[in-house]
C-alpha cells in the first residue's frame, strides 16, 4: 500500500508522462497537417503555422487534443487531491477522443487519414496506448 | 527453431545468377562486423511489436498500394491466408503480382520485372 506522498508522486508521474506522450502525438499531428497544408498552399514559417493551429479551420480538429493536455495540466497543478476516479476518467476521455475510425465523428476520420499517412503518429499512439493499458491492469503500481 | 529452418534449406552448389561471389562476400563482411544480433532482435521481437500495436487490429491500409512476391518465396508460402485477404484489407491495393520462379529477393532475382511493376505503380499515383 501506497503511502499519501508516495501516492500523490505516482499520480503526478502518470499524468506527466501522458502529457508528454499527447504532446508528442499533437507534435506528430501537426507535422502531417502542415505537410498537407504546404502542398496545397505552399511553405510556412513556424510561426504562421502556430497561427493555422489556432485559428485555421483545417487545424481546427487539434484542438480536441490540445483541451485534453489542457485538462490534464489542471490536474497536476489543482491544489485539491486528485482521486483516482478523475485520473481513470482522463485516461477513458483520451481513449475515447483517440480511437480512429474512417466512418466516425469529425476527429475519429481525421485522426485514422492522420494514421493513413504517418507511421510517426501511429507510434506516437502506441505510447500512449501503452501507458493506458498498464494503467488498466496495474493502476498507479508499475 | 533457427537450427529447423536452416536444416530445412537446401545448400546449392554454385551460385544463383543474380548473386555474385563479391556480392556475397560484401553480405558475409558486413555479418561478421555486426554479428547477427540485429537481424535477429527482430524476430524475437515479434510478439513485442504485436502487443505495442494490438490497437492496430483489423485496421485496413487505405494507401495505395503494390504488392510484388515471389512463388517460392517461404514468407509468401507461409501466409498465404494474408495475402488471399489482400483485396479486402488494403482496398486501394492497385495491383497484386506474384513472379514465377521467385524467391525473397526479388528486386535481385527480377530487377527488370519489379523496376518495370514499380515504375507502372507510381505513374499510376500521378
Amino acid at each position: 500500500m501506497l503511502n499519501t506522498l508516495q501516492h500523490r508522486i505516482t499520480q503526478h508521474q502518470l499524468l506527466t508522462d501522458i502529457r508528454i506522450k499527447l504532446l508528442h502525438l499533437h507534435k506528430q499531428l501537426l507535422d502531417t497537417e502542415r505537410i498537407r497544408y504546404e502542398q496545397v498552399r505552399g511553405q510556412v514559417s513556424n510561426g504562421e503555422l502556430l497561427q493555422l493551429a489556432i485559428d485555421d479551420d483545417r487545424f481546427a480538429w487539434l484542438h480536441h487534443l490540445s483541451e485534453s493536455i489542457v485538462q490534464i495540466d489542471e490536474l497536476i497543478h489543482s491544489d485539491e487531491p486528485i482521486t483516482s476516479e478523475a485520473i481513470a476518467a482522463l485516461i477513458a476521455d483520451v481513449r475515447i477522443l483517440l480511437t480512429p475510425d474512417e466512418a466516425g465523428n469529425d476527429f475519429a476520420v481525421k485522426y485514422d487519414a492522420a494514421f493513413q499517412r504517418s507511421p510517426d503518429v501511429v507510434l506516437a499512439h502506441a505510447d500512449i496506448e501503452f501507458i493506458a493499458n498498464s494503467y488498466a491492469i496495474n493502476g498507479l503500481s508499475k | 527453431m533457427l537450427d529447423a529452418d536452416l536444416d530445412s534449406l537446401s545448400e546449392p552448389e554454385q551460385l544463383p545468377s543474380w548473386l555474385s561471389e563479391q556480392d556475397l562476400d560484401y553480405l558475409t563482411q558486413e555479418f561478421e562486423r555486426t554479428g547477427f544480433r540485429g537481424g535477429l532482435a527482430r524476430y524475437r521481437n515479434l510478439d513485442r511489436d504485436w502487443q505495442l500495436t494490438s490497437f492496430l487490429s483489423g485496421a485496413r491500409l487505405q494507401q495505395p498500394a503494390l504488392f510484388i512476391g515471389g512463388e517460392f518465396d517461404i514468407a509468401v508460402m507461409m501466409n498465404r491466408d494474408i495475402i488471399n485477404q489482400l483485396e479486402a484489407t488494403m482496398p486501394n491495393l492497385r495491383k497484386q503480382v506474384l513472379l514465377p520462379n521467385t524467391g525473397h529477393w526479388i528486386q535481385q532475382e527480377r530487377p527488370t520485372e519489379v523496376n518495370q511493376l514499380l515504375i507502372e505503380f507510381l505513374k499510376s499515383l500521378r
